[in-house]
């Protein structure tokens, strides 16, 4: 049995377009956050990913 | 530009009855996997299929399902570098924020779409205007909002402001 339930594609078939408030200011912060560190240490991020990628 | 109008259409739908027609957020997204697997970018658009099909699924196959995505994710690593598993990690986040509840099915689909075509970058405007629109309505003391107003700014924003400046 591969589907679990009888009503699949339960994904696209939602049409909601809400969005909670609480949510959309967390996403905004973390969003922020996010881009300003890769901003600040993007250099050295890709650098260590780089370094890490070679040794395996 | 051409995904203005478009954009614009999925507004003016969730202003007037909080949902989107399942074919104005569908057939972009299946355009956008599409566009992706023909730049060669096929474990993102392989990625987009599974993430479709994850919760319908029985949880054995879920878990398999789970490990190839993993796969698909060191995939688009190799052939993208770090912007394709950004794009990667970005599509399962946006997924799993549909999962949780916090966004709405056509949300998810439209900002799926938005990050297959323009990379995550473009969130970062879609996020602020989101926030901005989150925070006027906790003001309000209203629990939700939709959605569709602040991705049509932040996209307008990502778009235009650039050729102005």
């Amino acid at each position: 049995m591969l589907f679990a339930k009888k009503n699949v594609l339960r994904f696209i078939k939602d049409k909601r377009a809400l969005e909670s408030s609480e949510f959309a200011v967390m996403l905004a912060a973390i969003v922020v956050v996010v881009y300003g560190a890769f901003q600040l240490l993007g250099g050295n991020i890709s650098q260590v990913v780089t370094t890490v990628a070679n040794a395996i | 530009m051409l995904v203005l109008p478009w954009l614009l259409a999925c507004a003016i739908s969730d202003l007037r009855t909080r949902t989107v027609p399942t074919w104005l957020t569908v057939i972009p997204l299946l355009g956008a996997v599409t566009w992706a697997a023909w730049q060669g970018s096929w474990p993102l658009a392989i990625l987009v299929l599974t993430l479709v099909a994850l919760d319908d699924l029985h949880w054995r196959a879920r878990g398999f399902l789970g490990g190839v995505q993993g796969l698909l994710l060191l995939f688009a690593w190799q052939l993208d570098g770090l912007a394709g598993l950004g794009v990667g990690l970005t599509l399962m986040a946006l997924w799993l924020g549909w999962k949780l509840g916090a966004i709405g099915g056509a949300d998810a689909q439209v900002l799926m779409t938005l990050t297959l075509l323009f990379q995550p970058g473009v969130l970062l405007p879609v996020a602020l205007a989101g926030g901005l629109q989150g925070l006027v309505q906790w003001l309000r003391k209203k629990p939700t909002l939709p959605a569709m107003l602040a991705i049509l700014v932040g996209m307008l924003f990502y778009l235009v402001v650039p050729k102005l400046l």
